[in-house]
């Protein structure tokens, strides 16, 4: 058949299935909704299996603190030599309502004040995550997890964004880094508030932990977990709004500051389910914390 | 992309990506549900899907590689569901259209998709390769083979002379 022959029978097939069959009413809810509602079952059902895999020992990889200060970064980086301390273990949410965001509510814009620009220099720079990374325009943090500290006990902050190129023919990734100076005093706080909140799970909250540690007065964890969706409520069941987003975040607190590193994937086919590296969320850990206490961070490794 | 938008995307797209991965399945409930499943992961990443220059393009790409592969998965299944006979759900459309598609079923799965990006969708080389991933040498080997291969299967069969007994 030649080339003209073709055309003609894919467009004659196209318009006698479009007359045929209405392929999709022109809602999406009953159908793209009821697909993630069974997503969502089924992604209940790994989430205990992925939590009972972190009791049964995932490989533990940063140590305690050694007392006295003064190490580098690359005895940061070592970890090895320091000795080594349990992971913690995500914990169900006293309330299993905790992370349910009404479907409607509309979406969570995190304003944050200026900062004196202070802290600018505590933040990680295209520079620190290797190559292909850009800063990005910061704006507002539309859609912000809940979980930063309360914004009243802010004594300075500063946030930016960071991302690979977007056109790469490989995934792509965002970070979103905001550090904040909590008021006098009020660091270990809201380090406990913030990691309390992050380890409780919900069926709309599935945590793994990747990373925890302490060094020369610093302390962090590294998560992979699922953002939230909005839900509705029918007769007692929890309907999401849509599927889980997977979201790794890196927190570190060293006296009262406080840094949240939230690193996001977007993309299209083979790419949207890119996992980030886990050694590579560690070395991310390492270099925000490096950061944080005044270091020059290691270089980290290119992220495919 | 606010809800609103993609809600637009949704009806101005999906019919026709429907359609489209009908031809590369041969299967409607198949392709219903590829479609639902590449809209669900648009929906995922709605918050970054606004910044896409084609999101038709980026469901497309996500679209045909789900239907590949869930074809090849299922392949085994599909088999023993038509050996025992059970009826599956055909639009009715024209035997020439039946025919297409049958023929197009017999194409490997890289060569199948190239013939419906092409002719379907009417994407130029370039864009097939992007969208496949792969070399536009490749993209062109592909269709032209597909095209030898589809001549053959949609050729009219000739008459049969007479016998002279």
């Amino acid at each position: 058949m030649p080339d003209p022959d073709l055309t003609t029978a894919f467009h004659r097939l196209d318009e006698e299935l479009a007359r045929a069959r209405a392929a999709h009413p022109a809602a999406i809810s009953p159908l793209v909704r009821a697909r993630a509602r069974r997503q969502r079952r089924l992604a209940a059902t790994g989430g205990g299996l992925a939590v009972a895999s972190i009791v049964a020992g995932v490989s533990v990889t940063t140590g305690a603190a050694p007392q006295g200060g003064g190490t580098s970064q690359s005895e940061l980086s070592a970890g090895a030599s320091t000795p080594q301390t349990p992971l913690p273990v995500p914990t169900a949410c006293a309330d299993p309502t905790s992370y349910d965001i009404p479907a409607t509510e509309p979406d969570r814009v995190l304003q944050l004040s200026a900062g004196t620009g202070a802290l600018s220099a505590l933040q990680l720079t295209p520079a620190d995550l290797g190559a292909g990374w850009a800063e990005a325009p910061t704006g507002t943090l539309i859609g912000a997890l809940p979980g930063f500290p309360n914004s009243g006990s802010y004594a300075d902050v500063d946030a930016r964004s960071l991302r690979t190129d977007q056109n790469a023919a490989s995934a792509s990734w965002t970070i979103h880094q905001t550090t904040v100076q909590m008021k006098p005093g009020q660091g270990s706080a809201s380090w406990q508030e913030v990691t309390d909140r992050l380890l409780c799970t919900t069926p709309e909250h599935a945590v793994r932990v990747l990373d925890a540690g302490e060094h020369a007065g610093a302390r962090w964890l590294v998560v992979r977990h699922t953002l939230p969706t909005k839900v509705t409520r029918d007769r007692g069941n929890t309907l999401p709004d849509g599927p889980a987003v997977t979201q790794w975040r890196v927190i570190v607190n060293q006296g009262d500051l406080l840094t949240i590193v939230d690193v996001d994937r977007w993309g299209g086919g083979e790419f949207i389910n890119s996992e980030l590296p886990t050694p590579w969320a560690q070395a991310l850990a390492r270099a925000t914390v490096a950061r944080l206490t005044g270091q020059a961070p290691n270089p980290m490794p290119t992220l495919q | 992309m606010t809800e609103a938008e993609f809600e637009q995307l949704y009806a101005a797209c999906a019919p026709r990506l429907v359609r489209a991965v009908y031809a590369v399945t041969g299967d409607m409930n198949e392709a219903q549900d590829v479609v639902n499943e590449a809209f669900m992961r648009a929906w995922a990443a709605r918050r970054s899907l606004g910044r896409v220059d084609q999101p038709e393009a980026w469901l497309r790409t996500v679209a045909v590689r789900l239907a590949v592969s869930r074809w090849r998965r299922t392949r085994t299944a599909a088999a023993a569901w038509l050996r025992k006979d059970i009826a599956e759900a055909v639009p009715e459309v024209s035997p020439d259209s039946v025919a297409l598609v049958a023929a197009l079923r017999q194409l490997p799965d890289t060569q199948r998709v190239a013939v419906v990006l092409h002719y379907f969708y009417d994407l130029p080389l370039a864009r097939i390769a992007t969208e496949t991933n792969s070399s536009l040498s490749a993209v062109k080997s592909r269709l032209s083979r597909a095209r030898t291969t589809l001549a053959v299967l949609l050729a009219d069969p000739a008459p049969q002379e007479p016998s002279r007994a």
